[in-house]
């Protein structure tokens, strides 16, 4: 009983949260509502409710996931997760979810005419461990060794491939490293597009358009969300057993977004609690302040903070100190 | 000088005022009226041991005038208030426009970015503040192992150990008041640490915050405590252990006319006012240097401290390394009873070990004396290898400290290495009583080796050349001095005597009483 009523609750508070935000959007859909912002920045509106030109609206709260990929039960599910809480969702021609009534991000879907392409390219750099279906499940060996990649979505498989970090240079390792990519980003899409056609699925590859970004809204969200992993300059630091945060100095705009949205290796799926706005506010500052810091002041210490402070004022404030007192002094 | 016509020509006016010139007739006026030869002669006449490592305290005295300037600029700028308000729309740095922060932060990022030598003025402030905790440490370490602490000194030790602590507390508050997310991490902890003691920790947290953390008021409190109270207890401080030290008198290394009956060395006037003058110009050109080439704390990266918010791989400034790095490695003990929870993780790494580790260093000399029964006046100092079990001691200690230290980076040290972080934690847990337990002894013997090779106090290091007989022994033999090489030590020789009694001679070119004023070497009786 006090289940349910916690669920009924959830989702009352699910669709309160988007009817704020439709309420919010109206309200506040100024050209300086941009940087208006409340200490807490919990509902920034950037935009009206509008969707792309070409593809048809759907009000249906409070999910923004489409009907098709709900399960009865309406909970979420590997197939939709990475998607936000939206009460609008803007479909095109072809059936895929492409937006969620904002511009902030476009979800683009690759063509299915890659699917051939992007079979041949699976086989020769993925099969050997994903396995032959994608299921990661290997003629010999163990199952369940390797993700299964069905139903990810083209976002999770994009980011995996143009970060470099798949194919792995050392399957065994327990977190793959950013390197620079083997596949094109072209042969990235043509192996999500192959993937889709196993079992479509959203997120799409993140399209975001930056321009409309409000820097200062991100850098709060960025704090609140992201900080206590990356470190607040972006630079990435240990986590336990092995694991990393890693630095977000490289990362490009839509690799930000698709990782907020995806959640790759520890990293939470940040969906609900972040709307497309505000993922493309934070996919800006990161790209933006902590990629290239406003480093006045001279040399900045790679945002280590007061270890490196700390060794140049040792190393080199008292260091030279001493040796201009041995200069001056006696020295025997 | 008899009254006679009002001078007229150049050369009479210079005449009229005395055979040392407008100086000398300043500071006569000033003896008329203050009497202050007297002190004045005690002040030039003070002998300064030119030995290098005792130059070490003025790099923290200079660094803490330089401290004082820097910081009543700042002062001119910052808002010590946690009131919220609106970052103007064109601020220059474009992720505040249109924040709400407080004016603390505000103040702070707005003279880094508007005021002119603003954020000059805020990098030197806290390079210097690094470099006074730095020096402090090093000279403390000198004083430690020559002894120079010893009897009759051990309340000068007191007092340098109570600057070291005040030093560390005021960078601690200083760091708290530019209210971003990284100063906002640390008044965190230290809000824990308050709340960690025993009985009495929630009291001590709400009497330090006004209330519950973080509260609208600590900004405001601990400003006036890091610009007034304690730079003023300082400032005291500093004048006492000044004041000490002139009556006192130096200590100095043993050497050739050395003895525990004089001092060896420069007088103030002319030879070391000059020296330590140019020092604090060094002192202020590093420090000037260090502000304007190397950025420090860039506080607008950070961003606004908000409670709920937290950055990953925060870490205080390096004297406070320490604490970070033992409260990081400690085990997670808890002790519940009676309904109480006593955060033993915490108030053991954070309360109780910085009081032991402050306890020891403050009672060393009395401890020192229990074992050495060492009652004597010692005004020559040791050298670290003629007393073994101190140095050792000193040694094992600034080890602990140094992992300590180094553990308060475990996460950087992981990542930078990529080494998970808990074998990071188990390595520096291990280390912490590996280290300190195997530097006393390998620091003790290394001392006695250096006995063993004879004392060379006072003379310039030469070569030893080793060569290879026909059946291959190794043979070292001690070269002669090169040509011109051969050291020379002056002789000491009484301090000149500045002040003339009797009539002031005549002519232009009086000289001093006492000639070759500029060589160097004086000794003084104590």
């Amino acid at each position: 009983m006090v289940r349910m009523l916690g669920n009924i609750s959830k989702l009352v508070a699910r669709a309160g949260l988007g009817a704020v935000g439709v309420g919010a959007l109206a309200l506040l859909a100024t050209p300086f509502a941009a940087g208006a912002t409340t200490l807490h920045h919990s509902i920034a509106a950037t935009s009206t409710v509008k969707c792309p030109a070409g593809t048809t609206a759907t009000y249906d709260p409070p999910y923004g996931v489409p009907a098709s990929l709900i399960g009865e039960d309406a909970t979420t599910k590997r197939k939709n997760s990475g998607t936000p809480y939206s009460s609008v969702q803007c479909y095109n021609a072809a059936g895929k979810l492409v937006a969620y009534g904002n511009n902030a991000i476009l979800y683009t879907y690759p063509s299915e005419n890659l699917v051939p392409l992007g079979e041949k390219l699976y086989q020769q750099n993925c099969a050997s461990c994903h396995g032959v279906n994608a299921d990661g499940v290997l003629p010999k060996g163990t199952s369940g060794a390797f993700p299964d990649l069905g139903n990810l979505g083209p976002a999770t498989i994009n980011f995996w491939i143009t970060t470099g970090r798949m194919p792995a240079a050392d399957p065994k390792e327990i977190q793959a490293s950013r390197k620079p990519p083997r596949l094109t980003d072209s042969q990235a899409n043509a192996i999500a597009a192959y993937i889709d056609s196993l079992g479509p699925a959203v997120p799409g590859t993140p399209e975001v358009n930056v321009k409309g970004a409000n820097l200062t809204s991100g850098q709060t969200l960025f704090a609140l969300n992201c900080a206590a992993c990356h470190t607040i300059t972006g630079g990435g630091d240990a986590l336990a057993s092995n694991t990393y945060a890693p630095s977000l100095h490289v990362a490009t705009v839509t690799q930000v977004a698709e990782a907020m949205r995806v959640g790759p290796g520890n990293m939470p799926v940040f969906s609900g609690n972040l709307t497309d706005q505000q993922v493309r506010d934070i996919a800006a500052y990161v790209t933006e302040s902590i990629a290239k810091p406003t480093d006045i002041g001279g040399v900045g210490m790679g945002g280590l903070g007061p270890v490196a402070e700390g060794f140049i004022g040792l190393a080199l404030g008292v260091g030279i100190l001493m040796l201009v007192s041995f200069w001056v002094g006696e020295r025997q | 000088m008899t009254a006679t016509a009002a001078p007229r020509t150049k050369r009479q006016k210079k005449q009229a005022q005395g055979p040392y010139g407008i100086v000398g007739s300043t500071v006569e006026a000033l003896d008329e009226r203050l009497g202050i030869a007297k002190g004045g002669r005690t002040f030039m006449d003070k002998i300064f041991p030119d030995h290098w490592s005792f130059m070490l305290g003025e790099i923290a005295l200079y660094s803490f005038v330089v401290l004082l300037l820097t910081g009543v600029f700042l002062t001119l700028y910052f808002v010590p208030s946690q009131h919220l308000m609106k970052v103007p729309m064109n601020f220059p740095y474009k992720p505040l426009r249109g924040d709400t922060v407080s004016e603390a932060f505000y103040s702070t990022v707005n003279m880094s970015f508007n005021v002119r030598c603003g954020l000059l003025m805020r990098q030197m402030h806290h390079w210097a503040c690094d470099i006074f905790v730095g020096a402090i440490v090093v000279h403390m370490a000198r004083v430690f192992f020559t002894g120079a602490f010893r009897k009759p000194r051990e309340a000068n030790w007191l007092v340098g150990s109570t600057l070291l602590i005040l030093a560390i507390t005021n960078g601690f508050l200083g760091y708290s008041l530019p209210d971003d997310l990284v100063s906002g991490t640390g008044l965190r902890i230290a809000d824990s640490i308050m709340l960690s003691v025993p009985v009495l920790g929630s009291y001590i947290s709400f009497f330090a915050f006004g209330g519950t953390f973080p509260g609208d008021i600590v900004i405001a409190r601990f400003f006036i405590i890091h610009v007034l109270l304690v730079p003023g207890i300082i400032l005291a401080l500093v004048g006492a252990h000044l004041g000490l030290l002139v009556r006192q008198k130096h200590t100095q290394f043993p050497g050739k006319g050395r003895t525990e009956g004089n001092v060896v060395g420069s007088p103030m006037f002319p030879v070391f006012i000059f020296k330590t003058q140019g020092f604090l110009f060094m002192t202020l050109g590093v420090t000037a240097l260090l502000g304007a080439l190397a950025q420090i704390n860039p506080v607008w990266q950070f961003g606004q401290y908000y409670a709920a918010q937290i950055s990953y791989a925060v870490q205080p400034d390096w004297y406070m390394g320490f604490l970070d790095g033992l409260l990081r490695i400690f085990p997670a003990w808890q002790w519940n009873a009676w309904g109480h929870t006593i955060p033993l993780e915490v108030t053991i790494p954070a309360v109780i070990f910085p009081g032991i580790v402050f306890n020891i260093a403050m009672a060393w000399p009395w401890i020192e004396q229990k074992f050495t029964k060492d009652k004597e006046i010692h005004h020559l100092l040791d050298r670290p290898r003629d007393v073994p079990h101190r140095t050792a001691f000193g040694v094992a200690f600034f080890s602990l400290l140094a992992i300590l230290f180094i553990a308060s980076s475990t996460d950087v040290l992981a990542n930078f290495f990529h080494v998970s972080l808990n074998t990071v934690l188990i390595i520096m847990r291990v280390l912490t009583f590996a280290v300190p337990i195997i530097a006393y002894p390998v620091a003790y013997f290394i001392c006695v080796e250096l006995q063993a090779g004879g004392s060379i106090m006072g003379k310039r290091k030469i070569a030893n050349v080793v060569t290879r007989t026909e059946e291959g022994e190794y043979v070292a033999t001690p070269s002669a001095p090169r040509p011109g090489d051969a050291h020379v030590e002056l002789d000491a020789t009484p301090v000149p005597t500045f002040i003339v009694e009797g009539p002031a001679p005549e002519s232009d070119e009086a000289e001093l009483v006492d000639a070759e004023v500029d060589e160097g070497v004086r000794t003084a009786s104590r």
